[in-house]
């Protein structure tokens, strides 16, 4: 017995490998025209794990507080070996990361997968899109440069608005009642401690449900099989799925290596509490749609249509009946594609006429 | 018309609330059947300092302002023997502003901080002393410059001794040739073209078209009540007001001695006074151009120092240049670039540093600072350049790690076409 043989069968006493070979062997995933989508929620994952390693290896050098944090990013930008690169591809990759979860979303969400029986991978899905926003928020205030302080200030700002809990909100969220050093704190113990616990742990459960009822058929192919126009088709996931995810992974790699090295990632300008705020301050670009639409409407309403609209959108699974019997539902596709182009839409409103 | 007279009705009725008392004035002066010049009470309430003190006419011009109102007749109002004082004459205008201008108790009702002696430097003053000595009504009196019946304090941006206002309001009397023909300083006609030169010069164009208060106006330099020029050992003294290191520098230096031997204006000599441009390293050194070759010829001590002070802040600026290129191409390219930025900041400071130790002309003490400018700046160029290598570095590793991941992917490319030929993903039925 050599010595490969030997290993196997020592963790297969263990662990049952057999049993999960077989599993593995056995696993496939629906193959037809619209399979593309399946492999965005892997990226998603895969970009998650890049996040963790590369937060981490930030983490030997960061310093959580007003005086030294940007110092600490400074340092690493310039004097730790590689400082540079896994600082500009944890950036790159969380901005790509939250991309690719919009896409993942809408992409379940015009295909009609999150109907009965995925409500709950839907809800879980919906659930890790805001912490990932949690994590952009908190993440993005971190280096402490003047951007991020004052981008900060404004999205916190919009706490207040919580109905009955507002004040205390906004004090919660920034240790008082600035955006100063506790903030920072604050923020660098919600991006390492307590988001990073939430995530995985909902994302295990997201995961699971995945696992447990497989890759959803998109309906109009469902139909093209029991008319007979089309075949049920399933590809093996282990090598086929597998070898294509791995593709798109190294793929992605790259991208994140390339644009990390071409253009490493800024740090800007120290943040400076005394320094008054320019004209035209953002917060992050996946919060920009929802604060361009506060320039027109009442913050009060905005706030709360963003609450009630963000409600529903979790719930959607239970109002769409009729995707649920199987049946095609255009509203919900017009719904959905009205949404992306809002969001597209208000976004570059935000970017190109930031005076609007 | 309804305008004017709502404007009339608030005046009176504000005069009536501030000092009931003596209304016997504003109605007589406010009509024309008793008076010419009707604009003195309304010029007197749109906002003189005086009335907003609570003042009225009585109080400068005294008289019996309310027995000639009770009995209708304005003899009795401006009753000599009741203390009336007529409108005074330009000689004797100091002279009655003076009357509470210099009395400290009074003035420390209405405003501690004024000063009291106005007259008194006054007297000191050229304006003064033609005045006092040779009864000259034409010089300026404190009328000339604060007004009548509408003085406003200086820190009023309307006023004509505001800050920004006090070139024109010199202007008036010494921008004109007529006015001034005759008036000699040093035994020379005193020229009328001060304003058109400080209107051109570094300070006239931050005050006259900046707006800025911290550059002088004709007043910080010359004086306000007792003004006078500077003479020739007082310039530095006027300058060094503001360019205080640049005064210390000049005064303990060799040229300080020299000067007052040869008579030269201290800091006039180089800069000019009204005219003063913006001071360039143009003005130091042996080229074209330059001052010190207008005292100084090759061979001399001056001459020499003139071009190793010359030679040394050139030196410092090109490294400061060399250094902020290449520290700019760094950034550019991607190289966190915050220190390199703080550094050259510093070393920068030592280039307007060394601007004003020039003026010890000690090729010594200005080789200090450039030398420290010049250390700062090459080490900035240096990390600098080393980050361009480290660039270099990158885009080799850059080049490699992506050949690496494209041969990785197509060989799971190749993989995918060979697994996927070899499976029926049809599913059949069982």
């Amino acid at each position: 017995m050599d010595l490969k043989e030997r290993l196997y069968n020592w963790w297969n006493e263990r662990v049952d490998l057999d049993n999960l070979l077989a599993f593995l062997n056995h696993k496939t995933v629906p193959h037809h025209r619209h399979s593309i989508w399946y492999y965005v929620g892997g990226m998603c994952l895969y970009l998650f794990i890049v996040q963790v390693i590369t937060g981490i290896l930030l983490l030997l050098y960061y310093k959580p507080t007003a005086e030294a944090a940007y110092e600490s990013v400074q340092y690493i930008m310039t004097d730790v070996p590689f400082g540079w690169l896994v600082r500009s591809i944890h950036s790159y990759a969380a901005n790509i990361f939250i991309g690719l979860i919009f896409v993942h979303m809408f992409s379940v969400f015009l295909m009609k997968a999150y109907r009965k029986p995925r409500e709950l991978t839907w809800i879980t899905g919906v659930v890790l899109l805001l912490l990932a926003m949690g994590f952009g928020f908190s993440g993005y205030l971190l280096p402490w440069n003047q951007l991020a302080y004052l981008a900060t200030n404004v999205g916190t700002n919009f706490a207040i608005m919580t109905p009955v809990i507002g004040d205390w909100l906004l004090v919660f969220l920034r240790g008082g009642t600035e955006v100063t050093g506790a903030t920072l704190t604050r923020f660098f113990g919600f991006h390492v401690a307590v988001l990073p616990g939430i995530f995985t742990s909902v994302l295990g459960l997201h995961l699971l449900f995945v696992q447990r009822l497989g890759m959803s058929v998109p309906i109009s192919i469902e139909k093209e099989i029991s008319d007979g126009k089309a075949q049920r088709e399933e590809m093996p996931f282990v090598p086929n799925f597998l070898y294509r995810d791995i593709l798109g992974w190294t793929l992605a790699l790259g991208l994140i290596v390339l644009l990390s090295s071409m253009f490493p990632w800024e740090l800007g300008e120290k943040a400076d509490i005394l320094t008054p705020a320019p004209p035209h301050v953002k917060p992050e670009w996946f919060f920009v749609f929802m604060y361009q639409t506060l320039k027109y409407v009442p913050k009060t309403i905005g706030v709360f249509g963003f609450a009630i609209g963000g409600a529903v959108w979790i719930l959607l699974p239970f109002f769409d009946r009729k995707s649920n019997r199987g049946e095609p539902n255009k509203l919900y596709t017009v719904i959905g594609v009205f949404v992306v182009i809002y969001m597209v839409a208000l976004t570059l409103i935000g970017y190109l006429a930031p005076g609007e | 018309m309804r305008m004017k007279l709502i404007l009339l009705i608030f005046v009176v009725a504000g005069f009536t609330t501030a000092r009931a008392k003596s209304s016997s004035c504003v109605d007589c002066h406010l009509s024309s059947d008793w008076v010419s010049d009707t604009t003195i009470v309304s010029d007197y309430m749109s906002g003189d300092i005086h009335f907003k003190m609570g003042l009225s006419c009585d109080d400068c011009h005294g008289g019996d302002p309310k027995r000639g109102f009770e009995e209708g007749d304005p003899d009795l109002a401006m009753d000599p023997l009741k203390g009336y004082k007529a409108p005074p004459s330009r000689t004797a205008t100091p002279d009655f502003c003076d009357r509470c201008h210099s009395d400290i108790e009074y003035m420390k009702r209405y405003n501690p901080r004024l000063p009291t002696d106005q007259l008194k430097l006054y007297k000191t003053s050229v304006h003064g002393k033609q005045l006092y000595r040779t009864r000259d009504t034409k010089v300026a009196v404190c009328t000339d410059c604060h007004g009548v019946h509408n003085i406003l304090p200086s820190s009023d941006s309307r006023s004509m001794i505001y800050h920004n206002n006090v070139p024109e309001t010199c202007r008036k009397c010494h921008g004109s040739p007529q006015y001034m023909r005759g008036y000699k300083y040093n035994g020379r006609q005193i020229p009328t073209d001060q304003y058109e030169e400080y209107s051109k010069s570094v300070h006239g164009i931050m005050v006259l078209e900046e707006g800025d208060n911290s550059a002088p106006s004709c007043n910080n330099c010359h004086g306000n009540h007792g003004a006078t020029p500077p003479n020739l050992i007082s310039v530095s003294a006027a300058c060094g007001e503001c360019h205080a290191y640049n005064r210390d520098f000049f005064n303990a230096s060799v040229h300080k001695e020299v000067w007052e031997d040869l008579g030269y204006p201290e800091c006039e000599q180089c800069h000019g006074n009204h005219l003063i441009q913006p001071a360039t390293e143009g003005l130091l050194g042996v080229d074209e151009g330059a001052l010190c070759i207008q005292c100084h010829d090759e061979g001399d001590d001056g001459y020499a120092a003139a071009s190793i002070m010359k030679a040394q802040i050139d030196s410092l600026k090109h490294a400061l240049e060399s250094a902020e290129k290449v520290a700019k191409e760094a950034e550019e390219k991607g190289v966190e670039g915050g220190q390199a930025r703080f550094d050259l900041g510093a070393a920068k400071d030592n280039l307007t540093r060394v601007r004003s130790v020039i003026h010890t002309f000690d090729p010594e003490q200005v080789s200090e600072i450039t030398s420290s400018g010049i250390k700062v700046a090459h080490e900035v160029e240096e990390i600098a350049e080393l980050a361009l290598g480290d660039i270099k570095i990158r885009q080799i590793g850059l080049a490699i790690s992506l050949l690496v991941i494209l041969y990785v992917a197509l060989i799971l490319w190749r993989k995918i076409k060979q697994v996927d030929s070899k499976t029926d993903f049809v599913v059949r039925d069982k």
